[in-house]
């Protein structure tokens, strides 16, 4: 009676975040699925149900081509380059350095700053100087535009995995590392066998984190390139806004929306799974 | 008999009370119409106007409109809602979805197709401003016979020049022809000058560009309709004016800044403004933004020539595309159509003018007012040598796709003209289906 009594107050608790999730979220989502099933144009008050249409005419739609290769490469390519410049400067910083403080800053601020601000400054930084050294802008070609783009998010984003991998630095005790010390394996040898393996749950995180959110990229690209040139930068999430609110195709955008929901879901459970396979006990 | 006299006497008090109640509900009756008649004049109604212009002349026009509206009428209040140009769309649309209309709102040529049939659009066919409009000026906003939507200006596509920069460049005169206009173009290269400033890293530049050249090159050439491209009566690789479109691409084309598609359009006007550039290919906007970034520029107007015979070069000029509506469902209609007629009157027109917000194109209004390149566009309206064109604008999808296939031709150094044409018509086969 006591301990239901505790659940209860805990519940209770609960009961204001769930009631506003439920209502921000679930509701909006569970309405939204039938969506996909009709033609709705995203303004009239009237559309009808077409069953599966829009889920084969995906299929068949060139234009959801490019955007889905873009998304991948940038998804990927963020998610490598994220991960491996954050544990690069969480190992760095975890060390003793002199002006760590200010370092551990500076990778910090930029996470402050929203990703239209942060698309801007990086516009002109890359307009009128990167241009000026190599002759050309780098968002201004489709070779380069997703280095551009991937420059920004990295720039923008780098701060939070790097205060999560220094987290988990400062979790693995020191007696793994003085043990492998003393058998006499060497910093690359301790990096490689003690550091990355007692990482594995900041991995996890990271990796995971990383790879839906830059999965789902909206905002920097739309400020800086709406997707151009020539289509070139146009990610999913992109796609799934024009065809939402610039062509009328309400009902089109929502089938996209929930196959790429599903995708994003199985691509983060995959990866929970591998990583958590791979995390061991301390 | 005592009886009797209380009893007449009390039957006279009733008399007289009865009649001096009624004299008195009369009175209270009349006092409460008198009531209710002041009471509708003093009701304040507070008109709600989604504005989607953000440009600092017309809000200082705007907001001189609605004070003098508000003065002539003391009951009525506009409340003006300033939404981004970029979300615009998004916001009217989910607001109508939603059933929370604006009473009025900045209505685009490209909303027609959804909107109208949905109900949300007045029609103003019986407004007594019908007729300060010319001939084909409410085209874009016309269907089945009903005008739902009424403009206070024009843009078109010209090309806007910095006089300064073309007397650097020792160009005496606006070129008349292709060939002069090319040679202006090798002048200014000469001079270092950038021949025509482009920043195409916004992609609606890229479109307007190439709506400057198309507007005269194929819909003031006696080319097909956009229209008919869109349903696919006509083909690009099929048609002369498209062929020549693109053929005019590749002549502007080395022209251009280095880099069009990693500079964007503000680095442009000031390019221009600052005589570091000359011309800029675009509409009529290029005027007030260029001005913006350095108010002494002198700049001028003209039509892009794209013919070599002088005089088939015409100012093209389509329909407006942006104007102001009412919402259907607005619980003051009566009240909002006052106000956009009041807001579309001659006189308010003139108003746009001398404030240099634009190029007005409601008859009766007084353009001498008007300085550099708007006295240009004026004296040009005046003149007659005027092109009334279809629609400038594709459907938001098959611009897109043209605005990505004319930046791959772009990109690609504006080498296989006839490569172009065809992913043109492949794209536009596969929105049609």
């Amino acid at each position: 009676m006591k301990r239901l009594k505790k659940e209860m107050t805990y519940f209770i608790f609960l009961v204001p975040s769930l009631l506003l999730f439920t209502f921000c979220v679930v509701y909006p989502f569970l309405s939204g699925i039938q969506l996909a099933f009709t033609d709705w144009n995203g303004i009239s008050r009237e559309y009808q149900y077409i069953g599966f249409d829009n889920f084969v005419k995906m299929l068949s739609d060139k234009n959801v081509v490019q955007p889905i290769k873009t998304t991948v490469i940038y998804g990927v390519g963020v998610t490598l380059l994220n991960n491996i410049f954050a544990l690069f400067l969480a190992v760095n910083l975890s060390k003793k350095l002199k002006g760590k403080a200010f370092f551990k800053t500076t990778y910090f601020i930029p996470l402050a700053i929203s990703a239209v601000l942060a698309s801007f400054v990086w516009k002109y930084i890359d307009s009128n100087m990167i241009s000026s050294i190599l002759g050309r802008s780098l968002m201004g070609r489709r070779e380069t535009v997703l280095i551009g783009i991937m420059i920004i998010s990295l720039w923008n984003n780098l701060g939070s995995n790097v205060m999560i991998y220094m987290a988990g630095i400062t979790g693995i005790s020191k007696d793994y590392e003085e043990a492998a010390m003393i058998d006499g394996a060497n910093g690359r040898q301790r990096f490689l066998n003690v550091t990355i393996p007692m990482l594995m749950p900041s991995f996890t995180i990271c990796v995971t984190l990383t790879l839906t959110s830059s999965l789902r990229e909206f905002g920097t690209v739309l400020a800086a390139t709406g997707g151009g040139p020539a289509g070139s930068s146009q990610t999913v999430a992109i796609l799934i806004y024009d065809y939402m609110f610039k062509y009328s195709r309400a009902g089109y955008a929502q089938a996209i929306s929930l196959v790429f929901m599903v995708f994003l879901v199985v691509i983060g459970l995959v990866l929970t799974k591998f990583f958590r396979s791979k995390e061991i006990e301390a | 008999m005592k009886r009797k006299a209380i009893t007449l006497m009390l039957a006279g008090v009733m008399a007289v009370s009865t009649v001096s109640y009624g004299t008195t509900v009369w009175a209270a009756e009349d006092s409460v119409k008198d009531n209710e008649v002041s009471n509708a004049e003093d009701e304040q109604i507070t008109l709600e106007f989604i504005n989607g212009s953000a440009e600092e002349q017309y809000v200082a026009w705007l907001d001189e409109v609605i004070a003098g509206f508000e003065e002539e009428n003391p009951n009525i209040k506009i409340e003006i809602q300033k939404t981004s140009i970029d979300s615009f769309n998004q916001t009217v649309m989910t607001r109508f979805a939603a059933g929370d209309v604006p009473d009025l709102f900045s209505f685009s040529a490209n909303d027609m197709d959804d909107m109208v049939p949905s109900g949300y659009v007045l029609d103003l066919s019986a407004s007594a401003n019908m007729e300060n409009y010319s001939d084909g000026m409410l085209d874009t906003f016309t269907k089945d016979g009903k005008t739902y939507a009424l403009p206070i200006a024009n843009d078109f596509m010209c090309v806007t020049y910095n006089k300064s920069a073309f007397e650097a460049a020792g160009i005496d005169k606006v070129p008349e022809t292709w060939s002069e206009f090319l040679d202006a173009c090798k002048k200014l290269q000469e001079a270092d000058i950038v021949p025509i400033a482009s920043g195409f890293s916004e992609q609606w530049v890229v479109n307007g560009t190439s709506q400057t050249v198309y507007c005269a090159q194929v819909l003031g050439n006696d080319g097909p309709t956009l229209a008919s491209m869109v349903d696919r009566t006509n083909k690009f690789a099929e048609t002369e004016q498209w062929k020549g479109f693109f053929t005019k691409l590749q002549d502007i084309y080395p022209y251009m800044n280095t880099d069009p598609f990693g500079t964007d359009q503000n680095t442009c006007y000031s390019l221009l403004a600052n005589a570091e550039a000359g011309m800029i290919l675009n509409g009529t906007w290029t005027v007030t933004n260029a001005t913006a970034m350095n108010p002494e520029a002198e700049l001028g107007i003209f039509a892009l020539p794209i013919s070599d015979n002088a005089e088939d070069n015409v100012m093209p000029m389509c329909p407006p595309e942006s104007a102001v509506a009412v919402a259907a469902e607005s619980s003051h209609a009566e009240e909002a159509v006052k106000f956009l007629e009041y807001m579309m009157s001659p006189e308010s027109a003139s108003l746009y003018a001398e404030k240099g917000a634009g190029i007005p194109i409601i008859k009766g209004v007084d353009t001498s007012n008007l300085t550099g390149a708007f006295k240009d566009a004026a004296d040009i309206m005046n003149s007659g040598e005027v092109k009334v064109i279809s629609s400038k604008s594709f459907p938001s999808a098959n611009e897109d796709a043209f605005i990505n296939d004319v930046s791959e031709f772009f990109l690609d150094g504006c080498e296989d003209t006839d490569a172009a044409l065809e992913t043109l018509d492949t794209d536009f086969d596969n929105l049609v289906q």
